[in-house]
């Protein structure tokens, strides 16, 4: 133990008492003896061990002294589920769901407050808006925290009876990180033309300067991820607690599948889902209760984002109502007011879909939006909105099933006209007979922008309902006389540019020539 | 109030209990001391032989040819001795052969070998020239000797101002040496900074007492008995890791050997006041300066809904009673404070003791700001044959009580508040008076510094001892070992109490904080002197080991039952407790090798090898070596000048040195939580726990290249003395943070070795003494000059934003490469706009440049002339760092006279006067500053003050060049007036030395800037925010006092 600091001056003093012994022999022994003494007092007084100055932090956990049981895995788990919320104040509003909606034709941005959010839907910005930055930054959050669950979680000891039960509970975990990491690369192909890529813990300096790859390359990493998940997460009967489910990863799988056109790598996906392979799902009887918080995680949800009164009210819950019913931040366009305002059901009334995405109870206010409300009865109501967040609902499945079968094969056209109409029979609506593959192409355009709208689909559906060459994207937002739409440059204005400041602190990034 | 008063007395008898308890401490240790001594004396008597003849003779002084009363005259070896009668005559029992040692305090001992019956002795003054000896790292050494930069301080002269912290007192004493006090509270912190800013870190000095690190603030000035500043790398690099900022070396002092138990008593008495006040308006001037703005507004609106308000109407028709209060009087007062001093020292041959207590009651010239001091100190040394042991035990006591004046503090408000509001109010719960609501929230700072009951509490105890074995002649061992521990006690009891609708508290609530560092080090060293004919050679091998341990505790509860009983126990609600606690340690090889050849040629080499916890296992170890060499011209044959120059020498050095004060566990993974998700079925929110830092594991010390060439005069036989230096040190691998990637997806910079500093610079020292008679006086100046450069800042090119004044306010400094620390970048005025047809002329490509501008306001220079005042027009506006700074001490002394002038100064620095920013702005309710009166009208045109406005349409209030004033000033930092009372008169009654004086501090400051004071000492806005980039900018900075002093000091 004390051998490691004494040995330097052992060696030392012995040297010099050999010189002392030479020297002045056998009179001055006595000296000696002290000097042995205090040799001897010095190494109590010394109590160090091997290694003397290797000291650990008591006050903050490290991955040294983490990732040793199951309670560590699910906390890292569930640090991924908080940077999925954005939920600190206006964030999931600002950074998440303005990203996703702005740029398409169902929003006006009217807050002449908060200029720069306005250059997003004009398609003005530049670079360096916060917004991007915060999509962006959030993204990596998330796959940040993924590779570290993916790279850790293994080393858990699980404390199951047998190795086999050990191993199934680890790639449960994993599964779920994996979701978390497809998810984000996702949200950034969806977003971003040329985002930089990384599948491993950071590890050294040099690993916090990843490269740009090929999108491919990274839609196959999405892919394989989410093909582990769907096959190792729990189906949603046996996790209710608003978790990943094996349902979402397949529901998410397919919509990857949907966005890249790949319609039948989509269908025995879609096929599965819909036949209860992941638990069962249906749509819910009334469109309503899959917004307004009355019926959270019901059997239409494959994933929502959860939010919910605690004691940090603020970081818990989120501002999409206050945004819309109370500030007016984004408006509905002309156009989308138009559409919905012209869908009638059965009866003639104006669609159950429109009524509860718009205020058209209120004359001047039509172009309010509603979707995002609470229900009445729901405590908290207004700045704290608690209501979950949908983010992939069965109606979703149906529709993508219905795109896929026509688009696959133009003979399946009629079959799809069926799930088509379940979606329009649960308002009341009439039923839409088979048509053309143009006439359906139409249907189905129409029938998304209804069913989804102001649920961050319709920009991604336009970018890859051009991509497949049914509309152009341009032409679509002149039309549809989206403000600002003459600014729009395919070119440029499909993705967002990563922001100037991720090239100033990574050399390894090849910039965006448009930008 | 009575709650006050209770306390007050509890407080008291508490302190009456601690000074009793250290007086019988005292008693006890002096009661024993002389036993040890009379031990050690007596082995040493039993083998005298006792064959005595009497010898007599006289003693006088070299000077002046008079006798010299109350000599000591001891026989070498023995307890022998006695002193001069008043005519300087003794008379001893000695046998021949035998050796008597002549000592008086402020003379050259003398040891005479007993050949006959008479002996005459003719004793000089001390020369503290070129065989002065000094302390260094690890050992001493003969002044003459060194050829690294190594300033020394007369320690009398510290002595003479009494700052709470004896370090204060080296300001403007050493060349190269900036010392500046955060405030002038009594236990500010006071920074130091050896030759300039050497890092955007910590750049504390290394404080070594009596061969350890120890805590300054502790350390008693009457203990001091040398001071080594260690400035170039060649000096300093034996301390290795934590030299880079400069190394002070204090000894303090120990009994003398051979000679007589003398006790030593000294009292001071002292009054300090603020020297300089803020003229704000009172209540009048400050309702019509009010008026006039709302008049405005009103008059601007078009609604017609704004209206005077209630304070107003009600002042204006005299309905309700409003003060007329001068808040700085309120808050400053006339500060009494007193320090008391006792020491014993004495010894033989064998043995030799110094035990010392001092008591100090240092009132802060504002209230609630007192300090109170306890310290005893025990040094003692005991020798047997080739054995050496002895110890340094200090125990030492602070008690405080402080206002808040970091930032925004009590003197913050002090300034702001509205004369209009009562001091005290009867009516409100705790009997303050406050602001009316339609005042706004104004802070009555009388209420907040006497409401919360706030005090702490902290014992420092060292205890070093040390054996020493000379094992050959000339090889000494030593081992040192030392214990040092620090126990912090905070708490602070805040009743319910209420002040205005805003400033009140419904629960009582009480804070308390405990913190405990231990701290032990243990330290071997070998060390070799030898001369062999011309070669003088000494060695020093060594190897340090140090552990530190920290802790803390910290407790709170609300809603006690009785202000009484402010214990926890006693609370109801919100507990809350925290704690921490964190360990370093330090592992140390060392070496030294110096030689010099015939005093002509010297050379020195160390090189130290660290070991600190604070690194990762990469760069856990550390080489810090240091070379250099001196040649003493004057020796050499060829000389020519030795007429003139009867000494000279020139040196030059180089050493590499480290600053490893960075917080502990800084290469380690840390994880942390996220954010809260309600998971469905849960109302209870989970926290996730995932590493969101990167931990740089090869961070690594910051190191500091030190060169530095000095040259040594003495001049017409050592009367002038002179000493010029130039240095340059490089700190390279800086501690900065630098940005990465979003990809990382966590914190977006790093802490990376990447950026570097220069500073370079003169000093000067100059020296000279005469004696005419009885009159003698010395007289010494220094100046120092340093240049600092910040050469990088690793891979970020933003510059460093600070110098913040206030909420939502623009920066006023700039770091950034190129500049120095803390540059002001301010917008430039150019005079005030004296028609609507200057306003209009001020204009680019006929766009008006300051639209919003009318007459009376500011007209702002388009520094990049692109049409429009914007954050790109602030421009470098000067430097807080002074082009120079210098001291000038003057000693003299006509027979039982003595007068010391002590000068201090600095030039070319600049001051951004933020209170002046905060109270000359036509807005908000707060005070005005009573230039505001002089505010420009159609009527007021000669004037640099803009008009009143209620909006401030052309932000006429932006940092700009119109609040940077120049902070050069020069100060009489103390004078001192001293008579001894005569030897003839003080030996009737058994008293060797009584000296009575009466001197002042800072009895003037010759200065432009028109704030308290100039010197500020650079407090961040927070404990959290790094005060350098507030270096220069006033934020009502608690100021510097003026303070008168009475004292004695009496020997017997």
């Amino acid at each position: 133990m004390k051998r490691a600091t004494l040995i330097p001056f052992i060696k030392l003093k012995a040297k010099h008492c050999d010189i002392h012994m030479i020297n002045i022999k056998f009179k001055k022994m006595k000296a000696l003896k002290y000097i042995f003494l205090i040799l001897f007092l010095g190494s109590i007084l010394q109590s160090c061990s091997d290694d003397f100055l290797e000291e650990t932090n008591p006050n903050d956990i490290s991955n040294e002294t983490f990732w040793q049981t199951e309670t560590h895995a699910k906390a890292g788990i569930t640090s991924l589920y908080g940077a999925l919320s954005m939920n600190y104040n206006y964030g999931v509003f600002e950074y998440i769901y303005m990203p996703e909606n702005w740029r398409s034709d169902e929003f006006i941005h009217n807050d002449a407050g908060y200029p720069s959010w306005g250059t997003l839907s004009t398609f003005t910005n530049n670079a360096n808006v916060g917004e991007i930055s915060s999509y962006y930054s959030n993204c990596y959050s998330i796959i940040s925290k993924a590779n570290q669950c993916i790279a850790h979680i293994p080393e858990c000891d699980m404390a199951q009876a047998t190795e086999e039960e050990n191993t199934a509970l680890i790639n449960d975990y994993i599964a779920e990180a994996k979701f978390f990491r497809a998810f984000a690369y996702f949200r950034l192909l969806k977003n971003f033309r040329n985002p930089p890529f990384i599948t491993k813990e950071t590890s050294s300096q040099d690993e916090l300067y990843p490269s740009q790859v090929d999108r491919d390359e990274i839609w196959t990493l999405v892919i394989e991820d989410l093909k582990f998940a769907m096959n190792n997460l729990p189906s949603k009967t046996n996790r209710t607690d608003g978790r990943a489910t094996s349902g979402a990863a397949a529901g998410y799988l397919a919509s990857v599948h949907m966005n890249n056109q790949q319609y039948s790598e989509a269908l025995p996906v879609l096929n599965k889902i819909i036949a209860g392979d992941f638990g069962t799902y249906d749509l819910t009887p009334t469109y309503r209760e899959n917004f307004n918080g009355t019926n959270e995680n019901n059997i239409e949800s494959l994933f929502e984002i959860q939010y919910a009164i605690s004691p940090d009210k603020w970081k818990t819950t989120h501002t999409l109502e206050a945004t819309f019913a109370w500030w007016a931040v984004g408006l509905s366009t002309p156009w989308m007011v138009n559409l919905l305002t012209n869908s009638f059901d059965n009866d003639a009334n104006v669609d159950q879909r429109t009524q509860d995405a718009l205020y058209t109870q209120y004359s001047g206010y039509e172009n309010w939006i509603e979707k995002w409300n609470m229900d009445e009865s729901l405590d908290g109501k207004g700045t704290y909105a608690v209501n979950n967040l949908v983010q992939l609902r069965f109606a979703d499945i149906l529709l993508y099933y219905a795109e896929a079968l026509g688009e696959n094969n133009a003979s399946e056209i009629p079959t799809a006209y069926t799930h088509i109409n379940k979606i329009r029979n649960r308002n009341n609506l009439p039923a839409l007979s088979a048509g053309t593959p143009a006439q359906f192409r139409n249907d189905i355009m129409n029938e998304r922008s209804i069913e989804f709208c102001f649920e961050s689909h319709r920009w991604y559906d336009l970018v890859r309902w051009d991509e497949a060459g049914w509309i152009d994207l341009k032409q679509t937002l002149i039309d549809n006389q989206k403000p600002g739409a003459t600014n729009f440059d395919p070119a440029k204005h499909t993705y967002y540019p990563i922001p100037d400041y991720e090239y100033d602190s990574n050399p390894n990034l090849k910039r965006d020539l448009q930008w | 109030m009575k709650k006050n008063a209770n306390s007050f007395a509890q407080f008291h008898y508490a302190q009456k209990r601690c000074v009793s308890w250290l007086m019988k401490l005292c008693i006890v240790a002096i009661l024993c001391s002389p036993v040890l001594v009379k031990a050690a004396q007596s082995t040493s008597f039993s083998y005298l032989e006792q064959k005595q003849n009497t010898v007599t003779g006289i003693v006088t002084s070299a000077d002046d040819g008079l006798s010299i009363p109350g000599v000591s005259v001891v026989v070498k070896g023995t307890s022998n001795g006695t002193s001069t009668d008043f005519d300087g005559n003794y008379t001893i029992q000695a046998e021949t052969g035998q050796t008597l040692i002549f000592s008086f305090v402020g003379m050259t001992t003398q040891e005479v070998v007993v050949t006959g019956n008479s002996l005459n002795i003719v004793l000089e003054s001390e020369n503290l020239g070129l065989d002065e000896v000094v302390v260094v790292g690890y050992g001493t050494q003969k002044k003459s000797d060194l050829s690294g930069s190594v300033s020394t301080v007369k320690v009398d002269d510290i002595q003479k101002v009494k700052s709470p912290n004896a370090i204060q007192s080296l300001q403007g004493q050493v060349a190269g040496v900036n010392i500046s006090s955060a405030s002038g509270s009594p236990d500010a912190s006071i920074v130091v900074q050896i030759r300039g800013i050497g890092t955007l870190n910590n750049n504390d000095p290394l404080y070594i007492i009596d061969g350890v690190p120890g805590r300054m603030s502790y350390l008693n000035a009457d203990d001091i008995q040398a001071i080594s500043v260690l400035k170039d790398g060649a000096a300093a690099a034996i301390y290795g890791s934590r030299a880079a900022n400069g190394v002070i070396i204090i000894k303090t002092k120990r009994g003398s050997k051979n000679k007589e138990t003398e006790i030593s008593f000294s009292a001071d008495y002292s009054l300090s006041k603020v020297s300089n006040e803020w003229d704000m308006t009172n209540s009048e001037e400050f309702i019509n300066i009010y008026e006039q703005i709302k008049q405005m507004e009103i008059d601007a609106d078009p609604s017609g809904n704004t209206d005077f308000s209630l304070f107003y109407k009600n002042y204006k028709d005299g309905s309700n009673k409003y003060a007329d209060t001068d808040w700085q009087d309120e808050m400053f007062r006339t500060a009494v404070s007193q320090k008391y001093n006792l020491r014993v020292n004495g010894g033989n041959d064998n043995a030799n003791f110094s035990i010392s207590g001092t008591y100090q009651d240092q009132e802060g010239i504002m209230i609630e700001s007192d300090l109170e001091k306890y310290g005893l100190r025990l040094n003692s040394d005991y020798k047997k044959g080739r054995i050496k042991i002895g110890e340094s035990v200090s125990i030492n006591r602070k008690i405080g009580q402080s206002i808040s004046t970091t930032g925004y503090g009590t003197n913050y408000d002090m300034l702001f508040c509205l004369p209009l509001i009562y001091v005290y109010d009867d009516s409100n719960l705790g009997g303050f008076g406050g602001s009316k609501d339609e005042m706004g929230n104004i802070k009555n700072p009388v209420g907040s510094a006497k409401i919360p009951n706030t005090e702490y509490t902290e014992d420092y105890v060292t205890a070093d001892v040390y054996a020493e074995l000379e094992i050959i002649e000339g090889l000494t061992y030593k081992i040192n070992g030392g214990l040092h521990t620090t126990n912090y006690y905070y708490n602070s009891f805040t009743p319910k109490y209420k002040m205005s609708s805003q400033d009140f508290k419904d629960k009582s609530s009480l804070y308390e904080f405990q913190s405990r560092s231990k701290k032990w080090i243990l330290e071997h060293t070998l060390n070799y002197n030898r001369k062999i004919k011309k070669h003088n050679i000494s060695a020093l091998l060594g190897y340090t080991s140090e552990k530190y341990k920290y802790n803390k505790l910290s407790a709170s509860g609300k809603e006690f039952i009785s202000d009484k009983t402010p214990v926890l126990d006693q609370a109801q609600s919100e507990f809350s407790v925290g704690g921490s606690q964190y360990t370093s340690s330090l592992q140390s090889y060392l070496s030294r090798f110096t030689y010099n050849f015939d005093d002509k040629y010297y050379m020195t080499g160390t090189l130290r090898r660290d070991g600190s916890s604070r690194f990762g296992s990469s760069n856990r170890y550390g080489n810090f070596p240091s070379m250099s060499a001196g040649w003493r011209v004057s020796k050499e044959e060829f000389f020519p000048l030795s007429e003139l120059i009867n000494d000279m020498k020139i040196r030059g050095s180089w050493g590499k040195l480290g600053n490893q004060e960075i917080p502990n566990y800084q290469y380690q993974n840390t994880l942390s939580q996220g954010y809260p998700y309600v998971f469905n079925g849960s109302t209870e929110p989970s926290f996730g726990v995932i590493s969101t830092s990167f931990p740089n594991k090869d961070i690594k010390w910051e190191t500091t290249i030190s060169r530095n060439i000095g040259l040594d005069f003495q001049l017409l036989d050592s009367k002038i003395g002179l000493t010029a230096e130039y240095f340059s040190n490089k700190t390279e691998d800086m501690l900065v943070y630098v940005p990465i990637p979003m990809t990382f997806g966590g914190s977006s910079s790093i802490l990376k070795n990447a950026g570097g500093m220069e500073n370079k610079g003169f000093e000067f020292t100059l020296s000279y003494r005469k004696s005419e008679g009885d009159f003698k006086y010395t007289v010494t100046g220094n100046l120092s000059t340093v240049n600092n450069k910040v050469i990088s800042l690793g891979d970020s090119k933003e510059a460093i934003e600070g110098g913040y004044v206030g909420y939502n306010t623009e920066s006023t400094t700039k770091t950034q490469v190129g500049g120095s620390v803390a540059d002001f970048y301010l917008y430039q005025t150019d005079g005030i706009f004296q028609s609507t047809a200057e306003v209009q002329a001020h204009s680019k490509d006929g766009q008006l440049i300051q639209s919003n501008a009318q007459a009376g306001d500011i007209r702002f220079k388009d520094i990049n002339n692109d049409g429009i005042i914007d954050n790109e027009d602030k421009v470098y506006s000067g430097s807080s760092l002074p082009d120079f700074e210098y001291g000038l001490n003057i000693n003299a002394s006509y027979k039982n006279f003595d007068l010391s002038l002590y000068f201090h100064g600095v030039s070319g620095n600049k001051i951004f006067n933020g209170v002046k920013f905060r109270t000359e702005t036509g807005m908000g309710y707060r005070n005005y500053s009573a230039t505001t009166l002089n505010a420009w009208s159609e009527t007021n045109k000669n004037t640099s003050i803009p008009r009143l406005t209620y909006n401030d349409p052309n932000q006429n209030n932006r940092v700009s060049t119109r609040f940077l004033e120049n902070g050069s000033f020069l100060r009489l930092k103390n004078i001192q007036v001293g008579y001894n009372l005569p030897k003839e008169m003080l030996n009737k009654i058994g008293i060797t030395y009584c000296r009575l004086y009466a001197s002042a501090n800072n009895l003037f400051t010759i200065t432009d800037y028109s704030g308290y004071d100039p010197e500020i000492g650079g407090e961040g806005p927070s404990s959290g925010s790094n005060a350098l980039y507030w270096r220069g900018v006033d934020n009502g900075t608690y100021p510097q006092a003026r303070t008168f002093n009475l004292g004695v000091q009496v020997n017997f």
